[in-house]
């Protein structure tokens, strides 16, 4: 005859079971996760900070505007809107390229709107925040401005960009 | 030609589409006098286009310079560019601002939104906004 | 005239003699007989003598020179026969010399006529031969345009296939295309997700799904682009090695061609030579009947001269007789003349 309150040793697995994942769920909602789009430009890997990234568009022709410096190639049309587009190789030190090719990132940050150029998107994942080292001392010119951390990808380094320091890179 | 379709806004411009360099401008047809076909140079007085609006590096070529006569603070000045496209009435609908990242570096040059065409983006220019411009040009080659 | 005088001295003497004589012994008839004898022998013998004189000795001069000529034309014919036996024997040795040579004309004939025949075998052969070559040399101008044809058909099989390799690639575009504006899709999904909070997380989920279903697709076209890849390159190959094969083949035939007309020429220079074989057979034939007719005609030559040989040395006998005759004849006539001389002298 079996005990009413009759405890199994499966309950006991399961009992330990659910408390570990119990404690991974606020581990998981603990650790902060950042999610951030990975592209490259020219030979290196950057990455913008997912919030700063309204959406990606494929590659379509940029409208020339006269009286524009040369970080800003021109005008695209999205959807009946008029956007700019930023070539941000100008900033990121490589080479120029055909710029019909590039997918454009909707870059939008408060006030700060504009297309950004770039060559591939290469993924659009979460990273917990922890993961983000501060910035190589090796970058130069404009990238020293412009890039806010550094992380490893599959053995390959890759800058983050923030996009509020573009903007003020900008108006300066 | 895509004319605006009849949307309610009754508010329409008339604008007069050009070419330089293989670029399309347009500006409002009320400011333009006339157009004459000219010869080799730029008559005495006028402005070849691309002296008033920078291209930069892009390659500016006049296959049939044609003189614009635009009336500027109550004035006639000529300017040359390459071809005149259309003259046709577009509704303000059609017509969008620049982009907050461009509007600092041209609409001191004249322009000042651009038009929707088809798929083309169409600059447009104010030939009253050029008049200080004209000015210094005038000082320099007098 | 001594002659003639000694002879009529002779008579007179024996005249005297028998008058003598029958004066002295004989009487009566005998007598007169005797007498009549004497007288008639006297009278002949005054006859004879007046004859000689008048007849006789000018028959002695004739004789005498008759004789001395015969004598002369003797030593002449004596001579001459000499002569002709020198002659005679100076052509018996040529013809002898002649008679080598043309032996050994004769064996070097037969030799050229031996080594043409040779000559005319050889080429007879040749001939043979070489028609054999020209027509494999056919056969195997026909056995590669079998192969050129087949190699032709092959190469637009071959051509087609790279083209039909080709239709695939743009095939991998399109789906390429529609895989990376999928993975754009997934991006913006994932985008979006972030901002829709709990709904968001399962709309995130399947952002990932698609954007692993773009990358296994990309995977895949790559895949069969490399695929692709090789099979062109392997047209490509083909398509060379099989233009190779054909400009070998070309050139091939081209020497094939070439062989066949030097065969060709060869085969009317082979032909020529044989007939010149022939001719010079047949020449030599001919130059050997020729060469032992002239050897008959000089062995006749040869016996002729043999014959007068022997008909000159009898000749020579016979002219030797006549001389010793004549001498004997002239001795006879000396003694003639002697003999008259000595009667009229005594």
């Amino acid at each position: 005859m079996a005990a009413p309150e009759e405890e199994f040793k499966s309950d006991r697995f399961l009992h330990e079971i659910k408390r570990r994942d119990a404690v991974r769920e606020v581990v998981d909602v603990e650790e902060e996760q950042v999610k951030i789009v990975v592209f490259t430009c020219g030979t290196e890997r950057y990455a913008f900070y997912g919030r700063d990234i309204r959406e990606i568009l494929p590659p379509r022709e940029i409208a020339w505007m006269p009286e524009l410096p040369s970080y800003l190639p021109g005008l695209i049309n999205v959807r009946g809107d008029i956007e700019s587009v930023i070539d941000i190789r100008c900033f990121l030190g490589q080479e120029k390229t055909d710029l019909s090719q590039c997918l454009v990132a909707m870059a939008v940050r408060d006030d700060f709107r504009s297309g950004i150029l770039v060559d591939t998107i290469d993924d659009v994942i979460d990273i917990p925040s922890s993961v983000v080292r501060p910035p190589l001392s090796t970058l130069a010119g404009a990238a020293r401005d412009l890039v806010t951390g550094e992380i490893e990808l599959a053995g390959n380094p890759v800058s983050l960009v923030g996009i509020e320091r573009l903007a003020t890179h900008l108006t300066i | 030609m895509k004319r605006t379709a009849a949307t309610g806004d009754s508010t329409g411009l008339e604008i007069l589409l050009f070419r330089v360099g293989g670029v399309c401008f347009g500006v409002e047809a009320d400011q333009v006098e006339r157009v004459d076909s000219c010869g080799e140079g730029a008559q005495e007085g006028s402005f070849w286009f691309h002296d008033l609006v920078d291209f930069g590096e892009w390659p500016v070529v006049y296959r049939a310079p044609t003189l614009l006569l635009v009336k500027i603070a109550g004035e006639g000045v000529g300017v040359v560019i390459d071809a005149v496209r259309d003259i046709a009435e577009f509704g303000l609908d059609a017509i969008r601002p620049f982009p907050p990242l461009v509007e600092p570096f041209v609409l001191p040059k004249g322009m000042w939104g651009v038009l929707q065409l088809d798929e083309e983006i169409v600059p447009l220019l104010d030939f009253q906004r050029l008049r200080h411009r004209i000015v210094d040009l005038r000082s320099k080659h007098p | 005239m001594k002659l003639t005088t000694k002879f009529v001295v002779m008579n007179a003497v024996l005249l005297a003699a028998a008058v003598a004589l029958t004066t002295f012994s004989f009487t009566g008839f005998k007598a007169v007989v005797v007498v009549r004898t004497l007288v008639v022998a006297a009278i002949f013998s005054a006859l004879s003598i007046f004859l000689s004189r008048r007849f006789f000795s000018p028959l002695i001069d004739s004789f005498s020179e008759i004789s001395e000529k015969i004598h002369s034309r003797a030593g002449a014919i004596s001579s001459a026969i000499n002569q002709q036996s020198g002659l005679a024997t100076r052509l018996s040795s040529s013809v002898v010399e002649i008679s080598s040579t043309m032996e050994e004309f004769s064996s070097t004939a037969s030799q050229i006529s031996q080594h043409s025949q040779g000559v005319v075998e050889r080429a007879d052969k040749t001939l043979e031969d070489t028609k054999v070559g020209a027509t494999e040399v056919e056969n195997l101008t026909f056995k590669v345009n079998d192969i050129s044809q087949n190699i032709e058909a092959n190469l637009s099989e071959i051509v087609e296939l790279g083209r039909r390799s080709k239709e695939i690639n743009k095939i991998m575009e399109i789906i390429n295309n529609i895989a990376n504006q999928t993975k754009l899709i997934a991006f913006n999904a994932a985008l979006e997700a972030a901002s829709a909070g709990e709904a968001g997380k399962r709309f995130g989920v399947v952002a990932i799904e698609i954007r692993r279903l773009a990358d296994s697709v990309v995977e895949s076209t790559t895949e069969i682009e490399g695929k692709i890849t090789e099979i062109q390159d392997a047209v490509n190959r083909l398509v060379m090695s099989s233009e190779k094969s054909s400009e070998l083949i070309q050139e091939g035939q081209q020497y094939a061609a070439q062989t066949v007309v030097m065969l060709i020429e060869s085969v009317d220079g082979v032909e020529e030579t044989a007939n010149a074989a022939r001719q010079i057979s047949l020449s030599i034939q001919q130059q050997q009947i020729a060469s032992s007719q002239v050897v008959t005609a000089i062995k006749d030559i040869e016996e002729g001269a043999r014959v007068s040989t022997e008909s000159i040395q009898q000749s020579n006998g016979a002219t030797a007789e006549l001389a010793g005759l004549t001498d004997e004849l002239r001795s006879l006539v000396n003694s003639l003349k002697t003999g008259t001389v000595s009667r009229e002298n005594s």
